[in-house]
């Protein structure tokens, strides 16, 4: 089926008139209308837009001209991105008045000018503080691969839209886990470039210290195709070695489930890896994180949080408002330690290449769910879905999530590469999907 | 922090920052101070060499 297909075969087939599309777009719409209204991905539907840009690729394509790596291929972004017309909204009831974007986000007007139909904004967990998407607004985002349970936050519509097969390639923003989480929750693909890699205007933001956009997609050279086009400064060139890879443990490892686990050491197994290696104090970055977090994201809020606090999502107005309060010595202390932890994960890579690290401690709970079991203690869920994510975006480096989806659940194992060094975790991302140790089906749905 | 000295420094931010508590909405903020000043801790228990600073650096 079409929507099966990836971005690169869809935009080809384009290409060599083998379909056009316009009927790759009503195929996408027809099944965004089958299923959407089961899995809430989309706050906001442009149909309309969508056929209109499909019409100018098919006019394009009928003239001979070049359309783009992206041609007709149907895709969606978090709505935290300006989308020309609608009021960029991030997940809030605050924002929903504001006015409407005049124009794209820079790095959706790529895709666009690649060729893609943008069909519409995503659903994600309020100012993209959470990683459950169970948006008080806006509803909860269900897993494509079992609807009792939640897709992943905060870009959870983006995760859920491609792993259902409504768009073939989406946008979305990590601060401490955003993408990596719900594409792994989601069984998709995704990307968080290096920290200040992609250009974020015409983004609302959340933390400035941490805040990076990057692509779901449901394969490996689907990431590298949308990341060729949204960033400058890492152009094609030779494809890189893989190189050593290790895994990380202590912290990587303490609180996971063997399930987790067990996809981490396939993932391993199909690297070559056999070294473990400790990024140190990773708990502490992962605490110095979290304080920094509520207090940027506070600090940004703080006058919504003044004047209208009862028109928040109550899962984040505590938050915000307690972030906000914090002293500062805890936040130069924890910034402080981001130079230290930044040094330390230096020194690791001087004698590694790629290091290993599970997306989440277990795999998508159920919606609604508030704590889960770890080491046979009940531990609150929301603050502790991103352990394992929220060290590594605190120092910007690049990571590819990938979807071991062998079990009942997708499982997400983080290839984490050295600042500046997508193309070598997306290298090793295309070769386990090469040798079918990960991939991304679309959900079976209906 | 004890208990009495988290309520005391959080109605003295609240004050001195301007971002006032609501009565409805106090007990849920204080328990995520109290989530916060947990974190805070590890990373204030923490001896961080001297010369490290916060500050990026702009290298040529």
């Amino acid at each position: 089926m079409l929507w099966e297909l990836s971005a690169g075969e869809l935009a080809r087939m384009v290409r060599d008139k083998e379909i056009s599309a316009a009927e790759l777009v009503r195929a996408h719409l027809a099944r965004v209308e089958a299923f959407d209204p089961l899995l809430n991905c989309f706050t906001d539907r442009l149909f309309e837009r969508a056929r209109r840009e499909a019409e100018i690729v098919d006019a394009r394509v009928a003239a001979g001209e070049d359309v783009g790596a992206l041609a007709g291929v149907p895709i969606a972004v978090k709505n935290l991105f300006d989308v020309e017309g609608i009021a960029t909204r991030a997940g809030s009831k605050i924002f929903r008045d504001a006015p409407p974007a005049r124009a794209d986000a820079p790095v959706l007007a790529r895709l666009v000018e690649a060729g893609a139909a943008c069909l519409g904004a995503l659903n994600m967990d309020e100012f993209a503080y959470g990683f459950v998407t169970e948006n008080e607004h806006d509803g909860v985002t269900r897993n494509p691969h079992d609807v009792s349970r939640v897709a992943g936050g905060s870009s959870g519509g983006s995760a859920a839209a491609v792993a259902a097969g409504l768009v073939a390639v989406s946008l979305g923003s990590d601060t401490n886990g955003s993408i990596r989480l719900p594409a792994g929750l989601s069984g998709v693909f995704g990307l968080k470039p290096t920290y200040g890699r992609v250009d974020r205007a015409g983004t609302f933001p959340f933390v400035d210290s941490f805040d990076h956009l990057g692509p779901f997609a449901r394969s490996a050279e689907d990431l590298r195709l949308v990341y060729d086009l949204i960033q400058d400064s890492d152009p094609p060139g030779e494809v890189p070695e893989i190189g050593r890879v290790a895994i990380l443990n202590d912290w990587f490892e303490e609180n996971a489930e063997p399930e987790i686990l067990a996809a981490v050491a396939d993932v391993a197994k199909g690297l070559g890896a056999q070294e473990r290696v400790s990024l140190p104090e990773a708990r502490r970055a992962r605490a110095a994180a979290f304080c920094i977090t509520a207090f940027e994201g506070g600090q940004l809020h703080k006058q919504n949080l003044v004047d209208r606090p009862g028109d928040f999502d109550p899962a984040t107005r505590p938050r915000l408002i307690a972030g906000a309060l914090q002293p500062g010595e805890t936040i130069l202390r924890a910034q402080r330690f981001r130079a230290w932890f930044r040094e330390q994960a230096k020194q690791v890579f001087d004698r590694f290449d790629l290091l290993l690290a599970p997306a989440t401690p277990c795999t998508a709970p159920l919606v609604g769910q508030t704590t889960m079991r770890v080491n046979g203690k009940d531990v609150a869920l929301r603050p502790n879905l991103g352990i394992y994510t929220q060290p590594i975006s605190f120092i910007g480096l690049p990571v590819v999530c990938v979807p071991v989806t062998t079990g009942v659940l997708p499982r997400g194992v983080q290839i984490i590469a050295a600042a500046g060094q997508e193309r070598r975790a997306l290298a090793a991302a295309a070769a386990l999907e090469r040798d079918g140790v990960v991939r991304a089906p679309v959900a079976r749905l209906g | 922090m004890s208990e009495d000295e988290m309520t005391a420094y959080l109605n003295a931010a609240s004050a001195v920052l301007g971002l006032p508590i609501r009565a409805e909405h106090r007990r849920e903020v204080f328990a995520a101070f109290a989530v916060l000043a947990e974190q805070a801790r590890l990373v204030a228990e923490f001896a961080l060499p001297e010369e490290i600073e916060a500050a990026p650096r702009f290298l040529p």
